[in-house]
């Protein structure tokens, strides 16, 4: 089974600043970090080559430098790396995310599922995976928590509001998974190290077929106006008393004042 | 054609969410037309135009008998294709977010998820608000495509009430779509609980501070004299499913605006505390201080909750004379 599974540098939303005179958030240089379900679906895809042999490709868009998680890719146990890299991709919108992805997987070839988490860490959109099924005309199915491969069909069970829902399609197919479909593995210190020797491509808009214009901001019809940094201010007061059952109703007496319980 | 002349088309897989999207359409003076998708449309469609659609699309097809992103979105941007709408408003639902960009990407349009906040700008422009980064920041957006597709997010407009002397047109429409390559094996319906956290005014609610499930039952006492609901971090629904999802509170769950939210055993990441923003009060309870939680409440109350929970139900009988 030929796999690509797609991940995203994601920027670490617990340490952006915020710039004081404007009040907005502070983008340009914020600290990165894999997309935390990102991990999920890198598994699944590991864990299917082990049981159905093929191979792992791991894909990221990424604009900026993404060695340090593309490694991280690598070491959990895929076979090669495609970096989509151009300074032109800056601000590219989930569109066109999805429009480079599936123009990669396409240059690829044969691939018999695509991978995604259920929504990146810090966009939570849930966009780009469907985007690129429908781009490459393929079923898709989102929030699975479990996924099976008979040699025929893909089971899946997927977590939705109203309970479990069990669905099935054929190869190949676009899945998005939880963040509950497993527990990604730590890599090992060897298979760090056994990354060097693995393959890191390095595509640009030009090797997609892309022009400039067709990507990044000016490609996308999402335009950021602007991001307000969020404040929610509270009163941070720490609850005292002697023991447990003070402290209790202290806080339940603060709560009275409030006029929230009654 | 003025902006306003273009029509907003509303859809979603759940009927509180569709009337919420007519009065949102409506909002923005624009001409609102429901497109009701199945394979043997109903007296729903009269509801639909009692709910504020001025015009019902009725799409029609053996295909379309139950909700599959493949056929459905299918039929949604086919028609979309031939009318051009100024935009189309799906509900940011689990089966919304996954209708949504396969709209927007067929059409080749933006698709902006989970909107918040949707109205026109001076120009009558659409802007669209979005939480990014996890809460952090909230975005303004807008799209530079002749049509788009949002995700709004559930309560940000208030359903009309219904009105049956409104007249509204009634336009069936052909559309050929291919039948779904995704089969649905069986679905587990759970039955639906009374819970209503969306509009509690309290909400007592737990995290992976608690070991078992059995536990629970201390932030059900809390809540049970305080007249409140129950409600969780993501863990306990999605992993361990000791509730269910209707009660997971955050980023990937549900919005609260509760007068008061207690957070016992939650350590408050910022997924979580997306989901509880809107609270008046929030009171923590965890054994850790530097718990992120803790300075994200009001009330922060330091020690392990099996022995503060049960002091604290103690405590709001004393007070409360329950
Ligand atoms: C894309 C994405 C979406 C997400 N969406 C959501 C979402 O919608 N909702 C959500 O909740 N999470 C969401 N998460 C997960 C989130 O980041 C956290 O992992 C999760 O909220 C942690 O749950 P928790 O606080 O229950 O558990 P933990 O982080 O494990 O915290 C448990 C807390 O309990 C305390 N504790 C332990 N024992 C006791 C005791 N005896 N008494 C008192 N306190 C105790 C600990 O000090 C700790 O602070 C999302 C994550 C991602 C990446
Ligand atoms: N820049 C990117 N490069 C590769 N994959 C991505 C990128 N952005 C999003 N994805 C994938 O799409 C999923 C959903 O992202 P989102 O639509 O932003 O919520 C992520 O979890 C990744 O699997």
């Amino acid at each position: 089974m030929d796999i690509v599974v797609c991940f995203k540098q994601a920027i670490n939303e617990s340490e952006m600043g915020v710039d004081k005179q404007s009040g907005r958030l502070l983008l340009e240089g914020a600290p990165t970090k894999m997309s935390e379900f990102d991990k999920n679906a890198i598994e699944e895809a590991v864990k299917m080559k082990e049981l159905h042999g093929g191979t792992v490709t791991a894909i990221t868009v990424s604009p900026v430098e993404a060695k340090k998680v593309i490694k991280e890719a690598l070491a959990m146990g895929c076979d090669r790396a495609v970096h989509l890299a151009d300074q032109s991709f800056v601000h590219s919108d989930t569109l066109v995310t999805a429009s480079l992805l599936a123009a990669a997987i396409r240059k690829i070839g044969s691939v018999d599922l695509i991978l995604f988490a259920e929504g990146s860490s810090d966009i939570y959109s849930c966009q780009v995976g469907p985007s690129v099924a429908q781009l490459l005309d393929l079923p898709q199915i989102t929030y699975a928590n479990k996924l099976t491969f008979d040699g025929n069909k893909l089971v899946a069970e997927r977590n939705m509001e109203e309970g479990l829902e069990v669905v099935e399609t054929h190869l190949p197919c676009v899945v998005t998974v939880t963040n509950e479909i497993n527990v990604p593995r730590f890599p090992t210190l060897m298979q760090i190290m056994a990354t060097s020797k693995k393959e890191i491509l390095e595509w640009n808009a030009t090797a997609l077929g892309f022009k400039p214009e067709q990507v990044g901001n000016q490609g996308s019809p999402i335009q950021i106006l602007k991001i307000d940094a969020l404040t929610v201010r509270r009163k941070n007061i720490l609850v005292d008393g002697g023991n447990d059952s003070e402290k209790a109703m202290n806080l339940a007496k603060a709560l009275q004042k409030e006029g929230v319980i009654q | 054609m003025s902006k306003t002349e273009r029509e907003i088309w509303v859809f979603s897989e759940d009927q509180t969410t569709f009337n919420e999207l007519l009065a949102g359409g409506r909002s923005l003076g624009s001409k609102v037309c429901a497109v009701q998708i199945g394979d043997k449309p109903s007296e729903e469609t009269k509801d639909l135009i009692n709910m504020g659609a001025d015009k019902v699309y009725v799409i029609e097809g053996p295909q379309l008998s139950e909700f599959q992103p493949e056929p459905y979105s299918e039929a949604l941007f086919t028609l979309a294709r031939r009318k051009r709408p100024e935009a189309i408003l799906l509900g940011a639902t689990r089966r919304g977010r996954e209708l949504a960009p396969r709209v927007a990407a067929a059409m080749g349009i933006g698709c902006v998820a989970d909107c918040t906040g949707l109205l026109r700008d001076t120009e009558g422009t659409l802007v669209m608000e979005r939480v990014a980064y996890a809460g952090k920041g909230l975005a303004t957006l807008k799209s530079t495509s002749q049509s788009l597709v949002c995700t709004v997010k559930p309560r940000v407009f208030e359903p009309l009430s219904s009105d049956s002397t409104r007249v509204g047109e009634i336009q069936r429409e052909v559309v050929e779509v291919k039948p779904s390559r995704v089969t649905l094996v069986r679905r587990e319906q759970k039955p639906k609980g009374k819970v209503n956290l969306p509009e509690a005014k309290i909400v007592v609610s737990g995290g992976r501070g608690f070991k078992k499930k059995e536990d629970l039952i201390l932030l059900q006492e809390s809540a049970d004299i305080l007249g409140g609901e129950i409600g969780c971090s993501r863990p306990l629904s999605s992993d361990l499913g000791w509730l269910p999802e209707e009660h997971h509170i955050g980023i990937s769950g549900i919005s609260i605006k509760p007068q008061l939210y207690i957070a016992a055993g939650i350590s408050g990441q910022l997924h979580h505390l997306v989901g509880i923003r809107d609270s008046r009060i929030v009171a923590a309870i965890n054994t850790d201080k530097d718990a992120p939680i803790m300075a994200a409440s009001d009330y922060a109350l330091v020690g392990d909750l099996y022995t503060l929970m049960p002091e604290l139900a103690k405590a709001f009988r004393e007070l409360l004379k329950r």
